[in-house]
């Protein structure tokens, strides 16, 4: 089963928690970003297995994706 | 003894040949720090007023600052500071490399070059041996190509710094290239260099930097290493450095694209940091000290030439602003403004603008002279590079700026002139991003991003809305990010790894002796600011608020396609974001320093001089 994780205020402003989702596989990151309650364009870069992937990615079965924000100062 | 400094200041007359150092002075480095601090301060206070910037009497100074070469992370960032030829103002522009080390290792905290040498030249500093050498041979040849030579004549330990036929032929917006591929390229610092015949500077320094607490000075540092190694930005950003960005800013329609009408280019995920690093990356490459290489060393086998990048800002100015969609046209376009000497985000972003010209018919094939300069050719950005380094046909005019073309080319062009102050502006579209729009009106080079990269500001707290925190934001990053160009150090650690600002505060204490708050660290940032303020009234004639306004194409003309399709800000909310920006930095109407301001940041004898 694919993994979500978030980083940095990924964290406090997502709404529901990742692993109270259900199974991400099928789903596209967009979806997935938007059933956890976060803005779309918080979300700076979606890594899937270490290679960065659009919002248009489907998810597949054990694939580990990571959420990051554009964090620091800006 | 003036701990975490090389401890002298270098002068280089070119005119006479005469050389001098001095101590640093304690209590220059206490008000203004070192680095684009140092900048400003020798030139507001040595440069004649009203100086040629072309002219023998302009000045262009190297300052590391008290953090470079030191075990800081990202302690490779080298200031270099003149009046810009391209703006008539200020130009302070932040390189990375290895330069700035060798130079404080040679025991200097600013180099300043005066005056015009008769004949190429190159500056060659051995620590204390100083000299001016003849470059005859090396005049005409490319950056690029320049270092290798002067490389391959002097030794790698030499670090150098080089121009290419841009500097040497007068381009607005020629820049100066260290370490195959790292640019001081904003503002024209290169075409002073030029205007002085100084082909190159060649530096290697072998002395220590004195510091205060040696074991707490180690201490402080390898804690922020820790942080950046334990930072989870960590994993994205060293695999595709600035390039990593280029999805994203698509996304959100911030992609300058064809000439800033569009926030989101077509075909976008061909430049993707993922197809980069497939296609053309062979290696990260990183500054000196850096625990997080952003630089990406590629080899375009389309067109058999190697090149650093390209960094997300020439990506988004000759690509997506000229419509290129192959990462590689893209990396040779960048190897050609690095090795011709250009700025590559003024020169994709002055191509774009004569792109649409053309296509609007404003110039014809007649002016081109046969070249089809229309959006995503590829070949025609090429031409048009070699062109303007050149000062050939139509590259005559484009090498002096896009506002300049734009009044020669006239027949209302001068709205989509993308340019603020006359710089080009750099790689965020901002139709729909107050606080990065703010950002690019008042920084203090011209239309740049790296003093405040609010944009993500306005997505946190709504594009479409004009409130006075917005400003706020702006001053306060316009104070923190040229914090580091003072300190003489990297910011991305800060920016992409989260690196916790307070632990500079012990590690800066330990380094110097001098215990310093961050709130006053801030202060001298702020007194930076406001002093490269009065040199733009100083030396601009009527310099005021009309100088901090955008092109009208981000008030009259609504963005064509994308996510941020139809946004246009209201003239008024432009005005708007100025008065408040105004009132809160403590500035009148025309954006003039108050006489309090000034008397509370210690610059009121600067402002008898403007």
């Amino acid at each position: 089963m694919a993994t979500v994780e978030l980083l940095g205020i990924l964290r406090e402003q997502a709404k529901v928690r990742p692993e109270d989702l259900g199974p991400a596989d099928g789903k596209a990151v967009a979806d997935v970003i938007q059933a956890l309650g976060l803005p779309a364009d918080l979300v700076a870069f979606v890594m899937v297995n270490g290679r960065q992937q659009p919002k248009t990615y489907i998810i597949q079965p054990e694939d580990h994706v990571i959420l990051i924000p554009l964090i620091g100062g800006g | 003894m003036l701990y975490g400094y090389g401890g002298n200041i270098l002068r280089i007359d070119l005119t006479t040949g005469s050389i001098t150092t001095e101590p640093t002075d304690p209590k220059l480095a206490e008000k203004f720090l070192g680095g684009r601090g140092f900048g400003i301060y020798f030139l507001f206070t040595e440069m004649p007023r009203g100086a040629d910037p072309l002219g023998p009497d302009n000045l262009l100074i190297f300052s590391p600052g008290p953090l470079s070469g030191t075990l800081v992370p990202g302690a490779g960032k080298l200031d270099i500071t003149c009046k810009s030829p391209l703006t008539g103002g200020y130009a302070g522009s932040n390189v990375g490399g290895i330069l700035t080390a060798e130079i404080k290792y040679a025991g200097y905290d600013s180099i300043i070059l005066k005056g015009k040498a008769p004949k190429p030249v190159y500056i060659f500093i051995d620590n204390d041996k100083v000299e001016i050498r003849d470059a005859s041979d090396l005049w005409g040849k490319g950056s690029l190509e320049t270092e290798k030579i002067l490389k391959d004549r002097l030794g790698e330990e030499f670090q150098i710094a080089t121009i290419g036929p841009g500097g040497e032929n007068g381009v607005k917006y020629a820049c100066i290239t260290t370490d195959y591929g790292r640019q001081a390229g904003r503002g024209g610092v290169g075409t002073v260099m030029g205007s002085k015949n100084v082909k190159a500077v060649a530096v290697r320094g072998n002395k220590s930097i004195p510091v205060a607490d040696v074991q707490a000075f180690r201490r402080a540092a390898r804690a922020m290493y820790k942080a950046c190694k334990d930072s989870p930005g960590l994993q994205v950003w060293q695999r595709y450095g600035t390039a990593g960005v280029t999805v994203w800013s698509n996304e959100i329609g911030a992609f300058p694209t064809r000439n800033f009408s569009s926030g989101q280019l077509e075909g976008y995920e061909n430049l993707s940091g993922e197809v980069m690093r497939e296609k053309i990356v062979i290696t990260d490459k990183g500054c000196f000290g850096c625990p997080s290489p952003c630089g990406k060393w590629s080899h375009v086998k389309k067109y058999g030439v190697r090149v650093e990048g390209p960094e997300y800002e020439s990506t988004a100015l000759l690509g997506g602003d000229c419509a290129l969609t192959d990462i590689e046209d893209v990396a040779y376009a960048n190897y050609l403004a690095d090795d011709l000497g250009l700025d590559s985000i003024s020169a994709g972003n002055v191509i774009a603008f004569a792109m649409e010209c053309y296509e609007r018919g404003i110039l014809t094939d007649k002016d081109t002279d046969g070249i089809k300069l229309t959006f995503g050719n590829a070949e025609a950005v090429f031409a048009m590079l070699k062109k303007i380094a050149y000062r050939e046909g139509i590259g005559a005019v484009l090498a002096e700026g896009v506002k300049h073309a734009s009044q020669v080319f006239n027949k209302g062009s001068e709205t989509f002139a993308i340019q603020a102050k006359g710089m080009e502006f750099s790689g965020y579209e901002s139709h729909n991003a107050p606080s990065m729009l703010l950002s690019y009106m008042t920084c203090d080079v011209g239309a740049h991003h790296n003093r405040s990269w609010a944009i993500t500001y306005d997505i946190q707290t709504g594009r479409d809305t004009v409130t006075p925190d917005k400003a706020e934001r702006v001053i306060y990053l316009q104070h923190v990010r040229p914090l580091f160009d003072a300190l003489g150090a990297c910011r991305l650690q800060w920016v992409e790894l989260s690196l916790d600002l307070n632990l500079y505060v012990p590690t800066i204490a330990a380094l110097t002796g001098l215990e310093r708050s961050w709130d006053d660290l801030l202060k001298v940032s702020e007194r930076i600011w406001n002093l490269t303020r009065l040199f733009w009234f100083r030396e601009v004639p009527g310099f005021g608020r009309a100088w901090d306004m955008p092109p009208a194409r981000f008030y009259k003309e609504p963005v064509v396609s994308g996510p941020t399709k139809g946004k246009v800000m209201a003239l008024e909310d432009v005005e708007r974001l100025l008065d408040m920006y105004y009132e809160k930095r403590g500035w009148d109407a025309n954006g003039r320093p108050s006489p309090q301001k000034l008397e509370e940041l210690g610059l009121t004898e600067f402002a008898a001089a403007v």
